[in-house]
């Protein structure tokens, strides 16, 4: 049997077929859970909003037209939800970084590069790599909104430009030019910690 | 180019977004010029490494919660819809109401109507339709009479004084022979 593209799924879903509407969900939990989780980087948090994501993807299927990608239409909704999030952290959400400090078993609080430092024990590529992740996950989290989706939906989801374009609202060449500076930030943020 | 404006397309670039002509000129350019060279390399470094992060899969308790959230979500739903319902209810009833009060619902055109309210209708006494009752459509029924509406209408479309000067014998009434058309 020929697979149904989303589109068609989605119009499917659209006349009340819960069908059509699972097979959505088997399709995209994963993509945009991961999506949710670098934006945010907060796993309970993603948990939580990609299921939203599809909450609102049945309550607005109503509005769905097939001009527009599917694609288009589900990272819109996951993009506003998580912008809706980031207003309420007020400021772009903290995820571990190298400064942060973490609460032991004994609940005293120490900073998160001492930890790493101290798990002399472990070996010592897991704990390069353990340190190079957090790294990552602070210089992503340094960059603005915009960028964040941008670098997210095209490293993460291999999204193409004018994909990306439709869901940020900007011209295609924009989303060229937030992308090279969201790469120039994070190698100024992370240059230094590699040398 | 210069090499800021290379720096601007270094991602179109290693996306593959670029036209093939434009992706030329950048490619000879980072040829010639190192520096440009490091930043499209330390670029393609920092995308592999993210590329490289494990996706996260969904808990166990993902599906079975986002079904009680759907379920939620249709039985808002539903109150709504149930909500409008009622109000738009109450809304008909009310107007269907008042409708009633002012007395404004039409009547169809097969009402029947009592001598009295033939009367009433034909601005005459009710003795003046006993006096031409012979000349009126009419249903008997033992000792009632009805009037129907549409009938009487016709009867009086007839009776009407055209412009052409179509006369109606009012003497013809009083005396109580058959009214008849001239012209």
């Amino acid at each position: 049997m020929v697979e149904l593209r989303d589109e068609d799924l989605m119009l499917l879903a659209r006349e009340g077929d819960e069908e059509a509407f699972a097979t959505l969900v088997t399709r995209h939990r994963v993509a945009i859970l991961n999506f949710i989780y670098r934006m945010l980087g907060d796993r309970e948090v993603a948990e939580d909003l990609s299921q939203e994501v599809f909450v609102r993807l049945w309550a607005n299927a109503k509005t769905y037209a097939p001009v527009a990608k599917f694609t288009t239409f589900i990272y819109h909704i996951a993009r506003n939800l998580c912008r809706d999030q980031i207003d309420k952290y007020r400021r772009l959400p903290p995820i571990a970084s190298l400064s942060q400090e973490v609460p032991d078993a004994e609940g005293h609080v120490h900073l998160l590069e001492d930890e790493v430092r101290d798990r002399r024990g472990g070996p010592q590529a897991e704990l390069l790599k353990r340190e190079r992740d957090l790294e990552i996950e602070a210089a992503i989290n340094a960059l603005s909104e915009e960028q964040r989706t941008i670098f997210v939906l095209t490293e993460l989801q291999g999204m193409s430009y004018r994909e990306v374009a439709d869901v940020v609202g900007c011209p295609v060449g924009t989303v060229a030019s937030r992308k090279s500076a969201a790469f120039k930030a994070l190698r100024d943020r992370l240059a230094p910690l590699q040398s | 180019m210069t090499c800021r404006e290379i720096r601007e397309l270094i991602a179109a670039f290693l996306d593959d977004e670029c036209a093939p002509d434009l992706r030329a000129e950048i490619e000879s350019h980072i040829a010639a010029c190192s520096e440009c060279r490091a930043e499209v390399d330390a670029f393609k470094e920092l995308s592999t490494l993210f590329r490289s992060k494990p996706l996260i899969q969904p808990s166990d308790s993902w599906l079975p919660s986002l079904e009680r959230k759907l379920l939620s979500a249709k039985l808002a739903r539903l109150t709504d819809e149930l909500f409008r319902l009622r109000r738009t209810t109450e809304q008909l009833s009310a107007r269907i109401a008042g409708l009633e009060q002012a007395g404004a619902s039409p009547r169809p055109d097969n009402d029947l109507m009592t001598v009295d309210e033939l009367a009433a209708y034909l601005r005459v006494t009710p003795q003046k339709v006993y006096e031409i009752m012979d000349d009126l459509p009419r249903i008997e029924m033992n000792y009632e009479v009805r009037f129907r509406r549409s009938s009487i209408d016709q009867w009086l479309k007839l009776r009407e004084v055209s412009p052409a000067g179509v006369v109606f014998e009012w003497s013809h009434w009083v005396s109580g022979s058959r009214p008849s058309l001239s012209s």
